[in-house]
């Protein structure tokens, strides 16, 4: 793998998005800030920590799987992804290349969940490393599906739309915005087919809002291996 | 060198966009000519590794292009007909991006990058949006891709549509500048002329012809273009014959005028019109 390579290409996915077009963000940390207000009144307070926490976890995971969208664009729209395979860069350093393009495309959403956090104490210089940790995990887990999405499909709408609707299932349904004690056992098993259902877990444990499942931590890194692996199979580059 | 021997594409639809194709390219810039519908873009997509063969075998510089494909893909370099550019990305990035692509090293990326955007005429918007560029500026941002990739075999499909005549002499004059092989498709007959070295004909997924300008145009020893009322061939509304000039002169009291031979001529002759009678 060519980091120099992967760095370009975050360079010009998210970079060059974020620099010229830093608007665009908000549009991302819109949907998240404006749960975290709903829990905020609705809970009367009681349950902001955990909107905080599952904010952090909806943004990457809602930015990440909308990479369909923008490896679609890449692919049937301006031909770059055609570019691309006529060189020697590979499927998993383009993956690696729009993940880190997705983390820089987030760091202005980041820093208000960084300001929210340290505001109601959720960060220690242990939490700080398993949010870290967990991020990046997660953001290879739903990049490998959304670049799977936009690999597949025929046309740029069909990939939105599967998108869409897959980012409402990865990250409405698992315990993000509420404690996962609420959901039955086999319930969250089943849930945490979605990376973003560890990821909230493991959050809400170090951040001391629900009782510590390190067993997650083992779920989250199975789904990004797995899921990175059967997107390198599966998803289409090129004629081959 | 470029050798392509029986060559077919079907596409899943069942179109056979490449029918038994086999040709050497070894000049130094070829152009692929042929209409729209040809098979010019399926050709250079084959060639460039982005497209299977449905079968035949092309070889490039001696590495063949199913078993060798990793090989062939640092040595060629190829710029898509209808590629766009990320509009929030500069032309810097773009070339930058693409360098690295290409396994360039860091240090050798950043100058080569500028000296063919200087190159191209691009350096003063090197930093801009490429949302806010002409569409001039934007087609050649892709060409200083392509000059600045060190790549042995070049492939542009296209390069010059819609470029403004002095754009276009600005990426001929870069053109010529690259060391490699260069195999362009275009539609000017003009440009074929001037920067290509050989000419490659096609024709309903066939190539027809193939070779220097100047000789292929030397069948019409002698003959004039004539246009009029009647004709040979058809080409929308105009009805072209081909004849020695004294026959064409007597045919100008009737209403027939009398064209030069150029380029385009090969192309009605080859199937590009249709034949009246
Ligand atoms: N993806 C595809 N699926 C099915 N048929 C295709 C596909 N791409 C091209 N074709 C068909 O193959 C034939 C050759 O197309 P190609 O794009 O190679 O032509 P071309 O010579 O590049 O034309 P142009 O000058 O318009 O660019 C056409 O009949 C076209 O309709
Ligand atoms: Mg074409």
């Amino acid at each position: 793998m060519r980091i120099n390579f992967i760095l370009a290409l975050a360079k010009f996915d998210g970079y060059s998005w974020l620099r010229r077009a830093p608007a665009t963000t908000i549009g991302y940390t819109s949907m998240p800030l404006a749960l975290l207000f709903l829990i905020y009144v609705l809970s009367g307070g009681r349950l902001v920590e955990y909107a905080v926490a599952g904010g952090l976890v909806a943004l990457m995971s809602t930015t990440a799987i909308m990479v369909a969208g923008s490896t679609a664009v890449f692919r049937i729209q301006l031909r770059i992804q055609d570019l691309l395979v006529a060189t020697n860069a590979t499927k998993v350093e383009y993956m690696f290349g729009m993940a880190v393009a997705n983390l820089i495309f987030c760091v202005p959403g980041l820093i208000i969940y960084a300001v929210l956090g340290l505001y109601f104490g959720l960060f220690t210089p242990v939490t700080v490393l398993i949010t870290a940790i967990v991020l990046l995990l997660l953001t290879v887990a739903v990049i490998s599906i959304a670049v799977y999405v936009g690999s597949i499909f025929k046309s740029i709408s069909s990939v939105w739309t599967t998108a869409s609707m897959l980012g409402v299932i990865l990250t409405m349904i698992p315990p993000t915005y509420y404690p996962y004690t609420l959901l039955p056992k086999p319930i969250l098993y089943i849930v945490a087919l979605s990376p973003v259902t560890p990821a909230s877990v493991i959050l809400q444990g170090y951040y001391g809002l629900a009782p510590v499942n390190n067993y997650m931590f083992l779920v989250l890194f199975a789904e990004a291996v797995i899921y990175l692996s059967l997107a390198r199979k599966y998803s289409r580059w090129g004629d081959n | 060198m470029i050798e392509v021997s029986r060559l077919t594409k079907r596409y899943d639809d069942g179109t056979v966009a490449l029918n038994n194709v086999s040709l050497k390219l070894n000049r130094r810039i070829t152009s692929i000519l042929g209409r729209n519908g040809a098979g010019k873009t399926t050709m250079i997509r084959i060639m460039s590794t982005q497209l299977k063969p449905t079968s035949g075998t092309v070889k490039i510089n001696g590495l063949d292009l199913v078993k060798d494909r990793d090989e062939i893909r640092k040595i060629i370099a190829s710029i898509p007909q209808e590629i766009a550019p990320w509009d929030v990305a500069s032309p810097q990035e773009h070339v930058e991006m693409f360098l690295s692509a290409r396994g360039l090293k860091r240090s050798d990326i950043k100058h080569l990058a500028e000296k063919s955007l200087k190159e191209l005429g691009l350096w003063d918007v090197r930093d801009k949006a490429m949302g806010g560029l002409s569409g001039g500026m934007k087609r050649k941002t892709f060409v200083a891709m392509a000059l600045a990739s060190q790549a042995e075999i070049i492939f542009l499909d296209e390069p010059t549509t819609g470029l403004d005549p002095i754009s276009r002499l600005e990426v001929w004059s870069a053109l010529r500048k690259i060391n490699g092989t260069i195999v362009i498709t275009t539609h000017y007959m003009e440009e074929a002329k001037e920067l290509s070295d050989e000419v490659v004909l096609v024709n309903n997924g066939r190539p027809v012809m193939q070779g220097e300008v100047r000789k292929l145009l030397s069948r019409f020893n002698g003959r004039v273009r004539v246009e009029g009322p009647k004709g040979k061939y058809k080409v929308a509304d105009s009805h072209i014959s081909y004849m020695r000039i004294k026959d064409a002169q007597r045919l100008l009291k009737e209403g027939y005028s009398i064209k030069q031979i150029s380029l385009e001529d090969l192309f009605i002759m080859n199937g590009g019109g249709a034949i009246e009678d």
